[in-house]
């Protein structure tokens, strides 16, 4: 079977004969080369972590951003290519803004998850469009359904997850989120496993330097969506390196 | 159709019969064939707003009554809304116009913090909005039936206070009031804090605002005595604040003396 599947590649009109689209596999392989994006429902709230890969040092860093905020109670955190990302944010806040403007109220996470999906699958459906090369973790918060975590990806495959990760180190990341009691988190807590979880997700990537971008929506932000302020991000990180210390060598790091 | 009848025919009244038409002088019509009207008064308005600067911030106050003309007809509305991060936006005029600013309002601070690029609106970006939002509707002759007070703090620990009209006229000063209460509130405000600002504490602020509504309360049937008072406090940087604080107090009902009236003749 190996012949299988050349020539049936270049567009996503085509099935290959085995029943397979390449062109979202592609897609797909996209995300799954690009750093790392978690997210995570806890007792009384929801948080969104990123890697961030320093790709270049001259760079200035606040600008390389893969979380986005999406309305008040809302934000988005996406791995895969960039470019596609703020594509795909901006329809979120299009349908966000104009669910508002026709309602007077605030779209709910699900409908704004399952609209956006729609949105990423019509680009899996015709030869003159490439599939989005980015699958984005939806963040929401609303007093009807509490706090809510989606991710759609690159064939508008959409669902909700109590966590979930994407990119390099998903699957990494994905054994250590499954061993969390996220029911019992706080917040707070739930931060320090983010941060955590990244730097073991980061562990394949080892020799390239990353920042950590968090925020979250909970009480202490006021139900909307913020990144987490700089001294609890720090306490951490402090809490999270520790954790990690018995059984990784982060010496280095802690008195850098 | 005879040219007598015709003759006899309105110049202004739609006719599709497509005979002989009067002759008239070109005049702008819509489609309906009379001319575009846009809203000529307002409907549910709000009565007066006053505010003013003092030593910590701003202050401004309203009641929470619309009137139905002369009709005292919702008792309980708030007529001050806050604009993230430290403005207060207070009204007189027509209720609904307001409502739609405030919903332009939201977009816009929305809109901020979506760029999320360390900027944040200060009391002023907010009144330029305002300003230019509002002369641009006078221009379309479909202004917003409103006078739009702007308090707040800006991001040098300032503080602004400014007002914008329905022709989208706007200016800046220490003390600001709207409706009656230019008449009624200004001079009491301007006798209370010009030059002295500086002396003015928030408790001092407070009361000045008290009289000042409690005067527009006994003068003008369209006030009332339900009032709600906001601030915007400068952030104190010995107490380690480096953002301004909003607060917009519970309604209160102020206190007042009819027992005079018995003394006022036709009052009875």
């Amino acid at each position: 079977m190996s012949s299988i599947g050349t020539g049936y590649d270049l567009s996503c009109t085509t099935y290959s004969p085995d029943g397979r689209v390449f062109q979202v596999e592609y897609a797909t392989k996209a995300v799954e080369n690009a750093s790392t994006v978690i997210g995570l429902r806890c007792k009384d709230g929801i948080i969104l972590g990123v890697e961030k890969l320093i790709v270049n040092k001259l760079a200035y860093a606040p600008a390389n951003k893969r979380i986005y905020h999406v309305g008040e109670n809302i934000g988005v955190a996406a791995a895969g290519l960039l470019a596609d990302a703020r594509a795909l944010v901006s329809r979120f806040r299009e349908e966000y803004d104009h669910f508002k403007e026709f309602n007077s109220t605030v779209i709910t996470g699900r409908v704004l998850c399952g609209r956006v999906a729609r949105f990423a699958h019509a680009y899996t459906l015709h030869s003159s469009v490439r599939p989005f090369g980015v699958t984005a973790l939806l963040a929401s918060h609303s007093k009807e359904n509490g706090p809510e975590l989606f991710m759609i990806e690159p064939s508008g495959v959409a669902m909700r997850y109590f966590a979930c990760a994407a990119g390099k180190g998903r699957q990494a990341a994905r054994t250590e989120l499954e061993k969390l009691d996220w029911m019992q988190l706080t917040a707070v807590e739930a931060v320090t496993h983010v941060i955590r979880i990244l730097h073991i997700a980061h562990e394949s990537n080892k020799e390239k330097p990353f920042d950590i971008d968090v925020s979250w929506i909970c009480e202490q932000s006021d139900y909307k969506h913020e990144f987490v302020p700089d001294h609890i991000f720090q306490e951490a990180q402090r809490a999270a390196l520790e954790a990690l210390q018995p059984e990784d060598d982060f010496d280095d790091e802690m008195e850098d | 159709m005879t040219l007598a009848s015709a003759a006899r025919q309105p110049t202004f009244a739609p006719s599709d019969s497509g005979a002989e038409k009067p002759m008239s002088a070109p005049v702008a019509f819509s489609r309906g064939g009379t001319p575009t009207a846009h809203a000529s008064s307002p409907i549910m308005t709000g009565a007066a707003v006053l505010a003013l600067k003092y030593k910590d911030g701003v202050m401004i106050a309203c009641d929470n009554h619309l009137m139905f003309g002369s009709m005292d007809k919702f008792r309980n509305v708030e007529r001050l809304i806050t604009v993230e991060p430290a403005t207060i936006v207070g009204f007189s005029g027509d209720y609904a116009d307001f409502q739609y600013i405030k919903s332009l309002l939201d977009d816009l601070v929305l809109k901020e913090r979506t760029c999320d690029d360390g900027h944040s609106l200060s009391p002023r970006h907010v009144f330029e909005y305002l300003a230019s939002m509002m002369y641009h509707r006078r221009n379309k002759f479909d202004p917003l039936w409103n006078t739009l007070v702007v308090a707040g703090v800006d991001t040098q620990g300032k503080s602004f206070l400014g007002q914008v009209d329905l022709r989208g006229g706007s200016y800046q000063a220490d003390t600001v009031t709207t409706g009656f209460g230019n008449y009624l509130g200004q001079p009491l405000l301007r006798e209370a804090v010009e030059g002295k600002i500086d002396s003015i504490d928030e408790e001092a602020a407070k009361e000045i605002m008290k009289d000042a509504l409690k005067v527009l309360f006994y003068r003008n049937t369209q006030a009332a005595n339900t009032v709600q008072i906001g601030v915007v406090r400068r952030p104190d940087a010995q107490a380690g604040e480096t953002k301004p604080t909003i607060q917009i107090d519970e309604p209160i009902t102020l206190d007042t003396e009819w027992g005079f009236a018995q003394m006022v003749v036709g009052y009875r």
